[in-house]
């Protein structure tokens, strides 16, 4: 998709963009927060950031990583928010999921087991979920992440290595309730 | 099988990212066996949320359409992106225009002191009479003053 910043103006134009990007957006989010609410106000509140700063937009870059970028830092943000909240409540409330079936093909919008969610760091999964869902090779996620490509090669070697840990001692630990 | 073992051995010993990128690079990406003690991308995809779940951004869209359509949204969420850089530019510029008058105003009543030579060095009292008799002299000038005191008295 052309992103043409002239024409962005029009809120007709805003809402192709977000029917182009907001699943892949919200994919994104949902894999790094767990939760569907603080994803889509994540999603919600980067749509609006990439509207109002669409002039700061360089064509020369992938639209796309730009809004990725975008909605992970947001992300991270909410993460870091939430954290400080649970340590002085000293209890987390996360959203009932639905049971992983093995074989079975899973509900794509199911968020992530709470063992997945647990066991990886946010950025780990930020980059799982680019290179799984996206197809981005460790460059372009160092792009998004704003960091080096080997770390992402470490983050991305280190959440496969413990998933495949959590599926061959899988007693349930990727069934959640 | 042996050199994947050491190199597992290697990436757990070293805990440099560094490091361990380089061996992920140079080994693990490219060794089959390594590759197999890995989840693969479609078992990664399987445990992840899709886009494909999230086809439907009608909620989202709503959500953005009402944020869009309150004309204060912009100042109440305290972000400004029309304002140009040119603006903070001449914020900024300012400031440095101001931190740099007060040194130089600083800088100057401080070395006003030190560079002006002190009034004995400037007044030379060659010989001093009070009355008559043979007087000690003093020179005196205010920091700061153009005035100069000269001060004599009488010798006992």
């Amino acid at each position: 998709m052309r992103i043409d910043q002239e024409k962005m103006d029009e809120p007709a134009k805003f809402r192709d963009l977000v029917e182009a990007y907001g699943p892949q957006a919200m994919a994104l989010a949902v894999n790094i927060l767990g939760n569907c609410q603080d994803a889509e106000d994540v999603c919600q509140e980067a749509f609006l950031q990439v509207f109002r700063r669409l002039d700061r937009y360089d064509p020369a870059r992938s639209f796309k990583t730009w809004l990725f970028t975008i909605v992970s830092r947001r992300a991270f943000d909410v993460m870091k928010k939430k954290r400080r909240f649970y340590r002085f409540v000293d209890r987390a409330t996360l959203e009932p999921r639905e049971t992983f079936v093995a074989g079975a093909d899973p509900d794509p919008a199911r968020p992530l087991p709470e063992a997945v969610l647990r066991g990886l760091t946010a950025r780990e999964r930020t980059a799982l979920c680019l290179w799984a869902n996206e197809g981005y090779n460790a460059q372009e996620i160092a792009e998004v992440l704003r960091c080096r490509a080997t770390t992402v090669r470490v983050y991305l070697f280190n959440a496969r290595k413990k998933i495949r840990s959590l599926m061959e001692n899988d007693h349930g630990v990727l069934q959640t309730d | 099988m042996a050199s994947c073992r050491r190199i597992e051995f290697l990436y757990r010993a070293i805990a440099l990212r560094l490091w361990r990128g380089w061996l992920v690079r140079r080994h693990i990406e490219r060794c089959p066996v390594c590759q197999a003690r890995l989840a693969s991308r479609e078992e990664v995809r399987r445990l992840l949320a899709r886009p494909e779940g999230y086809r439907d951004v009608s909620g989202l869209w709503a959500r953005l359409e009402h944020e869009l359509a309150r004309p204060s949204v912009k100042t109440e969420t305290g972000f400004h992106p029309a304002r140009p850089r040119w603006q903070f530019a001449l914020g900024l510029l300012a400031f440095c225009a101001a931190i740099g008058i007060s040194f130089w105003l600083l800088r100057d009543v401080r070395s006003a002191g030190p560079r002006i030579p002190g009034a004995s060095e400037r007044f030379t009292l060659e010989y001093v009479r009070v009355g008559g008799a043979p007087a000690q002299a003093y020179v005196y000038q205010p920091s700061g003053s153009k005035m100069v005191f000269v001060w004599a008295e009488k010798s006992m």
